[in-house]
């Protein structure tokens, strides 16, 4: 009846499913290291608690499975970064899930107000998803404009345009890049 | 907006200490096979009955069900479960509850599903989130899981394992399986050749000027959120349909201010289906819409965000309308047919026999304060530093017989969770894979400190 659990012997040297390059306290380290940067991305497209969880188990599910290398830490958030944005692009495309979603607001009204009312959050939720990402990356994970560029392998010139319309968007009282 | 407003603001969004460890436990065990939910752990034992439900409940008396069960499972676990036999029947599906079991947190049932007037039921059966066992939080949530364990060609019956469990105890004495939709005969269609010929879209359709506010809330893209007025294509004037997929056509196509607009409509009836409408370039690079817009159509023909009304999707590219020779319209669509429940069966259920032991065991980082052993499972429960690894302890089980089930053999880590609300204290699980007679038990050890259990 174990259909998943993957660990059976020896846990330290077992690694988590036969074709993973990692071992359950490798995937336990890479998870704490990037578990709130996963969950906000995801939270910021999904809008939801349950989905932004279920959003995060997929996304360390696929780093699991696919057999990932990466050269730093900063490699590895990247990556990850990245792979919850389109993560969440797609699954918003979905249609099930979307109906979904209306059938859970009935059965679970409380959804969306899990989360933290502060106006400054919700300004967020409002923007669209482009603008959201590069506002997160440049606000609050400190990367430059080229490196958002780098990471979302977008022009740097969209990027600059995207963060000056979000600031608008936002009113954001601060100084430009230089 | 100050800068250190929005800092503050996305450092306050962080899973709290239950949401990591729930998700590091769905990580770990993530099952493909059958539903994306997360797993549980066992537990078996009896109960009686009570049954419910349903347009049609019928209450079987003869049905050898539990022998046909006993056929597909281990013996082991076998002697750890008691039959139910309740049935409920509707839209001509059968569902039966056969045996179950509870211990303490944890529920096993084993229900079949079986056609009567038809093939739907086949391997590819799923429910995908539209069923519960009672007792347990929002499935969504990851505390009940289902797999198919086995089907029958020949009676065309699937039998699917439950498996729930809860943060504490199940309240009350009567669990209820309830599933409100079965989903089956899935196919999925990739790159999906359209067969439109995007040269020769009109230009000047007719259109209908909207808002965010008459969008659903799953609309997305740079253009609903302006606050402008976007314009949509006017509703349903062209029934372009897809071959093979009948939940869905296009239902009007055309060129607005430059930008390609492509409308859907969609079978509210079929609730499992995807659906994603994109373009290949001439290098092959598949191209996503800018925005895509969802919304009802109402009486009078207007945009709505009530999801009463029929179901439109527009997806809008921005791309050189000159150019349109060098794209190709593609979709993606996941289709499955869907039957209306619910069938429901609610039944008695007594706790089976668990054995318990109060602790101080140090471990470290962590210190157990409580176990608990039932024939399916060993639960740990403490404090320590949230987040430590519990998945490599190194557990025995002593019996009378000498006979020691330990980590390298059948006892294996399942999950571990942190409840911030206890004050850094966790309880983790660890599965028993070959059911142990607990009258048998004699002590456990845990990196080799002996626990007497009484």
């Amino acid at each position: 009846m174990k259909i998943v659990l993957l660990i059976e012997e020896d846990i330290g040297g077992m690694k988590l499913g036969s074709s993973s390059l990692y071992t359950n306290s490798e995937i336990i380290d890479i998870y704490n290291r990037n578990v709130d940067t996963v969950y906000r991305i995801s939270l910021m497209y999904l809008k939801n608690t349950p989905d932004a969880e279920d959003a995060v188990q997929d996304i360390f599910f696929k780093l699991i499975h696919g057999n990932h290398k990466f050269e730093n830490l900063e490699h590895e958030k990247a990556w990850l970064i990245v792979t919850s944005q389109n993560y969440c692009k797609n699954i918003l495309k979905n249609w099930w899930r979307k109906k979904r979603i209306d059938i859970n607001s009935i059965l679970e009204p409380s959804y969306i107000e899990n989360l933290p009312h502060d106006n400054t959050w919700q300004q967020v939720l409002s923007l669209p998803n482009k603008y959201k990402m590069v506002i997160y990356l440049y606000y609050y994970e400190g990367y430059s404009t080229d490196e958002i560029s780098e990471i979302l392998k977008t022009k740097s010139s969209t990027i600059r345009t995207r963060l000056c319309r979000a600031r608008k968007k936002l009113k954001i009282i601060l100084e430009e890049e230089s | 907006m100050k800068k250190e407003d929005l800092y503050n603001s996305f450092d306050s969004i962080l899973p709290n200490d239950e949401q990591k460890s729930r998700m590091l436990d769905g990580i770990l065990n993530q099952n493909k096979n059958f539903t994306t939910v997360k797993r549980q752990k066992p537990k078996f034992v009896l109960v009686i009955v009570i049954v419910c439900l349903m347009t049609t409940t019928v209450i079987a008396v003869n049905t050898p069900a539990f022998q046909n069960l006993l056929e597909k499972i281990s013996p082991d676990v076998a002697k750890f479960i008691e039959p139910i036999e309740e049935v409920c029947i509707n839209q001509g599906i059968k569902m039966e509850v056969v045996a179950t079991g509870r211990y303490d947190n944890m529920v096993k049932a084993y229900v079949t599903f079986q056609d009567l007037e038809g093939n739907r039921i086949g391997k590819g059966l799923n429910f995908f989130d539209y069923y519960s066992l009672t007792g347990t939080n929002y499935p969504s949530w990851g505390s009940c899981g289902c797999s198919i364990i086995d089907y029958d060609e020949e009676n065309k019956k699937a039998t699917i394992l439950v498996e729930a469990e809860n943060g504490t105890k199940f309240e009350g004495e009567n669990l209820t399986f309830k599933v409100d939709n079965i989903f089956y005969d899935n196919k999925e269609y990739e790159d999906y050749e359209i067969g439109i010929d995007l040269t020769k879209l009109n230009h000047e359709p007719s259109y209908v000027n909207a808002t965010e506010k008459q969008f659903m809330s799953w609309s997305y893209g740079e253009l609903y959120s302006d606050g402008d007025s976007i314009p949509i294509l006017k509703p349903h004037v062209k029934d372009i349909k897809f071959p093979d997929i009948n939940t869905s056509m296009i239902s009007n196509i055309g060129i607005i201010d430059g930008k390609l607009h492509v409308q859907i409509w969609r079978n509210k009836n079929f609730e499992g289906q995807g659906i994603d409408i994109y373009l290949k370039n001439s290098k092959g690079e598949n191209v996503s819409c800018d925005t895509n817009v969802n919304f009802g159509i109402d009486k009078s023909g207007m945009p709505t965000s009530n999801s009463d009304y029929p179901s439109y999707s527009e997806f809008i590219f921005d791309i050189d309308t000159d150019k349109l020779d060098e794209y190709q319209l593609l979709g993606y669509f996941d289709t499955c047919k869907q039957i209306e429940g619910p069938w429901q069966v609610s039944f008695k259920a007594e706790d089976g026999k668990i054995l318990e032991k109060t602790c101080n065991v140090n471990l470290g980082d962590v210190k157990v304060e409580e176990i608990s052993i039932n024939p399916f499972a060993i639960s740990l429960r403490g404090k320590g530093i949230n987040g430590t690894d519990l998945s490599n302890l190194d557990i025995e089980i002593n019996t009378e017989n000498d006979v020691v089930r330990d980590t390298k053999s059948n006892i294996s880590w399942s999950s571990t969770r942190w409840l911030s609300e206890r004050g850094k204290g966790f309880v983790s699980s660890y599965d028993i894979e070959k059911p142990i007679d607990l009258s048998l038990v004699k002590s456990i050890t845990i990196n080799g400190i002996d626990i007497p259990i009484e």
